[in-house]
């Protein structure tokens, strides 16, 4: 703590008692300070001999409540009563009017840099206020517009839900028909195998044999064509689940926004 | 000590400082150092009190380019300190009495 901030906090704890002598105790206190910095002790240390600011104010005000004190001021000399041999010099008058403009000034100070202080704590709860305000408008449209294509999805379900089923329905009838091909084309030419071997059994030996051919070729049909049926399932599967995507980013795209 | 006491004591002590003559608030202290030992903020109060009571006045000099406030006893204080002294030397030989020079 400064020695100015020391005399400020007593001050501060002297507010009740009359602006004469709060500025005597307060040129009491700076006449000390200067005769002990005169004598070499330094700042620190002055103010450790002078005590908590609040603890001097307290001696100071208990000591106007002290009824002894309060009875004897009606026989205080004046100061015109001091040995008539010493007038106040010029320069010593000019001192003590310095002294008072020097504290008018410090005063002035004080207030000003306390308005600016407020003024700038209020510009700092408004700007907090505007940002917290901007905040929460920013969070409601995003919102709002959440719940917006919450609601348009779900009619859109209802509305579509029959046309969906029906193409999810298609798509499973192709997979079907498009695996039954190639896996019949095998069935079929097992069966024909099958046949073209009894007929050979039967002495049939030529219609045996092209039965069984035929058989043979059918089933590599199938076996050529599975692959092949596979990808054109995967591609109709992978064709709805595009579908699904992009519908699905339609309504997640306003969301992020 | 008790407060009151102590503030008469201190009152005779400070009074004592001003009988060698005018003084000012940082001497006062430091010529009481070895006597008894006092702060500025407890030397105000003091100071105030004896001038409200009239054993003191005062006046503001120049001072190193600076005022200083110098104190003097007046006829009354000097006849106050020579009853707080009267007062000590009773209290000590009342505690003579009690403890009989033992401490």
């Amino acid at each position: 703590m400064t020695y100015n901030e020391w005399r400020d906090e007593l001050k501060s704890n002297l507010l009740s008692v009359t602006e004469t002598e709060r500025r005597r105790v307060l040129d009491y206190y700076a006449e000390a300070y200067a005769d002990r910095r005169d004598a070499g002790y330094s700042e620190r240390e002055i103010i450790e001999y002078f005590g908590a600011p609040y603890d001097a104010a307290q001696r100071i005000l208990c000591d106007f409540t002290d009824t002894s004190y309060t009875g004897a001021r009606e026989n205080a000399p004046s100061y015109s009563s001091y040995p008539s041999d010493h007038r106040e010099t010029r320069r010593e008058k000019r001192l003590r009017e310095e002294s008072i403009r020097e504290d008018e000034r410090m005063r002035e100070n004080e207030r000003r840099r306390e308005d600016e202080r407020i003024r700038e704590e209020e510009r700092i709860r408004e700007d907090e206020r505007r940002r917290i305000e901007s905040e929460r408008q920013a969070k409601q449209p995003a919102a709002s517009a959440k719940s917006d294509n919450i609601l348009l999805f779900v009619i859109l379900c209802i509305i579509l839900c029959v046309p969906i089923t029906g193409l999810i329905g298609t798509l499973i009838g192709a997979t079907a028909i498009i695996f039954a091909v190639p896996i019949g084309a095998v069935c079929c030419g097992i069966a024909v195998i099958v046949h073209g071997v009894a007929l050979i059994l039967q002495s049939s030996l030529a219609a045996g044999l092209f039965e069984a051919g035929a058989g043979v070729i059918l089933i590599g049909i199938g076996i050529i064509f599975m692959p092949l049926c596979d990808k054109i399932i995967r591609l109709l599967w992978k064709a709805l689940s595009s579908l699904f995507k992009w519908i699905k980013s339609l309504f997640c795209r306003e969301a992020a926004v | 000590m008790d407060v009151q006491l102590k503030k008469g004591v201190l009152d005779v002590c400070v009074l004592y400082a001003l009988t060698g003559g005018e003084s000012y608030g940082y001497k006062i202290i430091s010529d009481l150092h070895g006597i008894i030992d006092i702060s500025e903020s407890t030397l105000y109060p003091i100071l105030k009190r004896l001038e409200a009571g009239g054993y003191l006045v005062t006046r503001t000099a120049e001072h190193n380019g600076r005022l200083r406030r110098y104190y003097r006893i007046t006829a009354l204080g000097q006849r106050k300190f020579v009853d707080g002294r009267n007062d000590m030397l009773e209290i000590n030989t009342i505690y003579r009495k009690i403890f009989g020079g033992k401490v």
